[in-house]
């Protein structure tokens, strides 16, 4: 019995840790939602002993008669004077927080559409006129606050990182924004958090945080061309990339490859994960995704390639994983 | 008048519930000796009794004019449409049911019923959709048969061409399904596969691969058209790869120009994926590129602009089937709008033709 209730506890626990919750935050704005949240859980449990605590004093401990007069005072302190002020100061700290939430940003602006499924992620850096395209994952620098535009194609997402911050509704037509100030550099992943589709629940997020000159390095090279193939069997997957019209739905910048219906993947082997958070980035997981992305995504806009001899297969991941 | 009473009497029988059941009892030992014993005489010589043929007629048709109830395209009655409905017609139907101008063949005059003589008959009494459906959905126990193909736009030249009757002198359906010089192929492709009849595709600008893939799916159902199966369902591995290399001998030139520039400047964004960029980009897998990149993808500029169309709603709306990459097209047309399609045809029938062999 109380193994089976440690066991519990544990898994219970366990799940507040780790990259996607709100009970572990790393940005300023997630700190808030954690206090919030903590302060409520305390305020909610005193509440429920005192409720509790009253019942059961008064009908066990004193079972005696009150006069109209006590009991009117009672039920005028407990169910009008206490509830007023709980709930205004509640609802003054959670006031004092919001404005920070819509804070413009420090420099750094991104803007991020929900496509069905996955994430078009552009950088606009200070004065920049064209901005720097990836997908799927975002990176921001620890310490500032970075503005994020938010924006939809065809259908309503929202945008949620946990250990970061709220989430915000992408709505199709127009551009909600928000910011979010991460401050602890590492990992996190965010989730689609509202019904997009048959793969909504296969579209999740990378977050990286980085220090300001390691993030200042990566976006740098994050704006480059891709790079080019290196060895006979990547530079055999780039005549494929090219030969089987996966430009038509696919920019690699720096090669003929220029459409915007799929994810870029001028920087593909760089990022952390594969198709929106669903496989890790390596050769088996593009071949996998290449052959049969319809197993992994029901609904995607992909068309899978298993007609192609797996040597092909081979080919193109190999040229893919090399554009780091 | 008979008493039901006094017959019943004289019958031996013990009120109605007897009568009933020797009724029964006829009609079945009557059924059972027409289908177990052949009573029946099934003979094609034989005539029909008398009324059994209006029966049948009448019944024929008010069937079609209750169910037929698609509505004709636009283009039906132009000279492109008529003409591929003869070359149709010689391949298909003129067997059973005589040319213009020309004879039955003996054998199938014994049929019962009897296949009109087309020609010769008042075909008028049928409206455009109630000949789609005769020849969509054929006539049971009669022998005409069904339209061997499960899409239903490709009928639309048949109907045209019997609409035509009118006009259709012998001389007329010779021009329209002359051509022998490449045998069958000619008689609608061209001599040399360069087909002008807008609704039929010109094959001197495709592959030799995609010519050969093509014509296996046409073969094997893959690819549904009842027109191109009908000319394909005989051909052997052998003769494919030999018309598949006959059409590209002459390097294809000429197309059939701008028509309307402005669906042609639309096609051309669209075509490139420019501005946002929704709808894949045609030019990374059909060009115009410098060499071409992948066999199996066809060549597009200076196809006709109507089979274009043609093609891109049957991508968009149906199982349009081919070779193995065929499943990568209906990923690049399913959102296309039907104003995006004739633009993108527009386009790339303005388009002088890709050299196949650089
Ligand atoms: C018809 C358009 C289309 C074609 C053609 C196409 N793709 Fe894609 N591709 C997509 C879309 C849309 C996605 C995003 C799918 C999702 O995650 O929901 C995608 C995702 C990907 C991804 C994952 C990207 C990421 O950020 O994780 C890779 C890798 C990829 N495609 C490679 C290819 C290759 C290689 C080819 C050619 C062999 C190709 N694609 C052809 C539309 C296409
Ligand atoms: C095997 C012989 C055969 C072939 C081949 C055939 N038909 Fe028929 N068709 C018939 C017969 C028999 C009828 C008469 C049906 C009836 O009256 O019940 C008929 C009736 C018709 C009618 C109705 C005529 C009327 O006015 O009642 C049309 C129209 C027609 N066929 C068109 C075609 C077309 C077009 C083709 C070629 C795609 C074709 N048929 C191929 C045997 C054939
Ligand atoms: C009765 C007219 C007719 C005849 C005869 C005919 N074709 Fe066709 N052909 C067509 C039509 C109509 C199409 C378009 C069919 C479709 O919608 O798929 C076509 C399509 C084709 C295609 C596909 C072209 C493309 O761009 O995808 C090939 C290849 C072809 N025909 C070859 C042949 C060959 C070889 C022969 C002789 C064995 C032949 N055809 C006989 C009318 C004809
Ligand atoms: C990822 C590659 C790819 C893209 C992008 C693509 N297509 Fe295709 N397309 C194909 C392939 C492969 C075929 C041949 C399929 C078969 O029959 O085997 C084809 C066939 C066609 C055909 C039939 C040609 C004929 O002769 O019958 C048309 C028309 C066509 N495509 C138009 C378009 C248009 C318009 C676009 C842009 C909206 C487009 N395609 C985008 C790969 C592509
Ligand atoms: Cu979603």
């Amino acid at each position: 019995m109380k193994i089976g209730i440690a066991l519990a506890l544990t898994v219970v626990l366990a799940s507040c840790e780790g990259r996607q919750s709100v009970l572990s935050p790393a940005g300023r704005d997630a700190e808030v939602l954690a206090n919030l949240f903590w302060w409520m859980l305390g305020g909610a449990v005193v509440l429920w002993l005192f409720v509790n605590g009253l019942m059961l004093y008064f009908s066990r401990i004193r079972r005696k008669r009150h006069s109209l007069r006590v009991a009117q005072w009672f039920i005028f302190m407990c169910g009008v004077v206490l509830p007023t002020t709980v709930l205004a100061g509640l609802l003054i700290f959670a006031l004092r927080e919001m404005p920070q939430q819509r804070e413009p940003g420090e420099g750094l602006t991104l803007r991020v559409t929900g496509e069905s499924w996955w994430w078009r992620v552009e950088y606009w850096p200070d004065g920049a006129d064209e901005p720097v395209t990836t997908a799927n994952e975002i990176r921001l620098p620890a310490g500032s606050r970075s503005e994020i535009e938010l924006a939809a194609n065809g259908v309503i997402h929202s945008f949620w990182i946990p250990a970061l911050g709220g989430k915000t509704d992408m709505i199709p037509g127009r551009v909600n924004r928000m910011s979010l100030e991460p401050t602890a550099p590492g990992t996190y992943r965010g989730q689609c958090a509202e019904f997009c589709g048959l793969s909504h629940a296969h579209m999740a997020l990378e977050a990286v945080v980085m220090a300001p000159e390691e993030f200042e390095r990566w976006l740098g090279a994050e704006a480059r061309d891709a790079r080019a193939p290196e060895g006979a069997e990547a530079k055999r997957g780039k005549q494929l990339f090219l030969s089987q019209g996966c430009g038509g739905c696919h920019t690699v910048r720096g090669t003929p490859a220029t459409a915007r219906v799929g994810p870029d993947l001028t920087h593909l082997g760089g990022r952390k994960s594969l198709a929106a958070g669903m496989l890790p980035m390596d050769r088996q997981s593009l071949v996998g995704w290449l052959s049969a992305p319809e197993s992994i995504k029901p609904g995607v806009n992909m068309p899978g390639y298993d007609h192609l001899p797996p040597a092909d297969l081979q080919a193109l991941a190999a040229y893919l994983e090399g554009l780091t | 008048m008979i008493d039901p009473r006094r017959l019943i009497e004289n019958l031996g029988l013990k009120g109605v519930r007897d009568l009933t059941i020797l009724i029964v009892v006829l009609v079945l030992g009557f059924a059972g000796a027409v289908v177990g014993v052949g009573l029946y005489n099934v003979s094609a010589r034989a005539d029909h009794f008398p009324g059994v043929t209006w029966v049948l007629h009448t019944t024929f048709r008010n069937s079609v004019s209750l169910r037929a109830d698609e509505t004709p395209p636009d283009d039906l009655s132009t000279p492109g449409m008529i003409s591929l409905g003869a070359g149709h017609y010689e391949q298909a139907c003129a067997e059973c049911h005589a040319r213009p101008g020309g004879q039955q063949d003996a054998t199938v005059e014994e049929m019962l019923p009897r296949p009109p003589k087309l020609f010769s008959t008042e075909l008028s009494r049928w409206s455009a959709s109630e000949l789609h459906w005769i020849v969509y959905n054929g006539v049971k126990m009669s022998g005409m048969p069904g339209w061997p193909a499960e899409r239903t736009d490709d009928v639309w030249p048949i109907v045209a061409f019997l609409r035509s009757a009118g006009e259709m002198t012998p001389e007329n359906y010779a021009a329209a399904t002359g051509g022998e010089e490449r045998g069958r192929c000619a008689m609608c492709h061209g001599a040399e596969g360069v087909s002008t009849n807008p609704q039929i595709p010109r094959l001197d600008i495709l592959s030799s691969e995609y010519v050969a893939q093509s014509l296996r799916a046409y073969r094997e159902g893959g690819r549904d058209s009842a027109i191109m199966a009908q000319a394909a369902r005989a051909l052997d591995d052998q003769t494919i790869e030999r018309l598949a290399n006959s059409f590209d001998a002459l390097g294809p030139s000429g197309s059939d120009g701008i028509v309307d520039a402005k669906q042609v400047l639309r096609g051309r964004a669209l075509a490139n994926a420019e501005g946002e960029g929704r709808t894949p980009s045609c030019s990374a897998c059909h060009g115009p590129w410098q060499h071409r990149l992948n066999e199996a993808f066809p060549s597009l500029s200076g196809q006709h602009a109507p089979y274009l169309a043609a093609q891109l709603r049957l991508w968009r709306d149906g199982p349009r089937g081919g070779g193995q990459a065929a499943e990568l097209m209906h990923h690049a047309a399913e959102n296309l709008t039907d104003n995006e399609i004739a633009a993108l045809a527009s386009y790339y029938a303005s388009r002088d033709p890709a050299p196949i062999n650089p």
